[in-house]
């Protein structure tokens, strides 16, 4: 049986979008974008959030940045505790790279250069960041850990260190440069 | 880059994106810091 069980022609209910699970809720387009600012895309209606992110970057050397906005739209640049890590595959499993602990953002990794157009990929976890009482943590796999080198991925993962409602996100990067690609946020029905 | 990047703000609640210039100041630092950026080859040679 298809799921949602939806006939053709059908008038869909309220209840039946409610049932669907994977809700999408904002799509940016990065296009020579330094940084975006995603509001008022958090609430009570889902408990974890998906955030896809594919973008490349004028400078091998950035950090793509994640920060999270108050429930008063007040970016959080402070008491984070993240890292972006993996392997340069190229050159064998036990050469390790590491954007180092951040405390200021959580790393999503290196955005590549505008010249290869080589996007950072990543696929992001984003656990419960309306509730008031827990801490915000975010998870998911990635490309571009090692500054450019194309054989190259890994882990990103981070948590705000207060529990504090979160009702939306920064995606930035540490050269301040401008960025090319899409971030799309979805939200997972419990 | 030689073009000035811009900076997106997207409210949910309004539907609205705004896309706004660097200003003068922030522009000056992304100068500095591209001109500042280490180069690394992103070529896969080391295979």
């Amino acid at each position: 049986m298809p799921v949602p069980d939806f006939s053709p022609g059908e008038v869909l209910t309220a209840a039946a979008m409610d049932s669907i699970g994977l809700w999408k809720i904002s799509s940016t387009t990065f296009n020579n974008t330094a940084s975006a600012t995603i509001d008022n895309v958090f609430s009570a209606t889902y408990t974890n959030y998906k955030l896809v992110v594919q973008l490349y970057g004028s400078s091998n050397s950035n950090i793509l940045k994640l920060t999270f906005l108050n429930s008063s739209g007040t970016e959080r640049v402070t008491n984070y505790y993240g890292a972006a890590w993996g392997v340069d595959y190229a050159t064998g499993p036990t050469t390790l790279n590491s954007t180092g602990a951040q405390t200021t953002y959580i790393p999503l990794g290196y955005p590549s250069a505008t010249s290869n157009k080589q996007p950072l990929v990543a696929d992001v976890l984003i656990g419960n960041p309306w509730a008031s009482d827990t801490r915000t943590s975010s998870a998911g796999p990635q490309t571009g850990i090692n500054e450019g080198v194309v054989f190259s991925g890994g882990m990103t993962n981070g948590t705000y260190l207060t529990g504090e409602r979160h009702r939306g996100f920064r995606i930035s990067n540490t050269a301040n440069t401008g960025l090319y690609g899409t971030v799309v946020l979805y939200g997972y029905r419990d | 880059m030689d073009t000035r990047p811009n900076i997106i703000h997207y409210d949910a609640l309004t539907g609205t994106t705004e896309v706004s210039e660097m200003s003068d100041e922030e522009y000056a630092q992304h100068l500095e810091d591209v001109a500042n950026a280490p180069i690394i080859d992103p070529s896969p040679t080391d295979v």
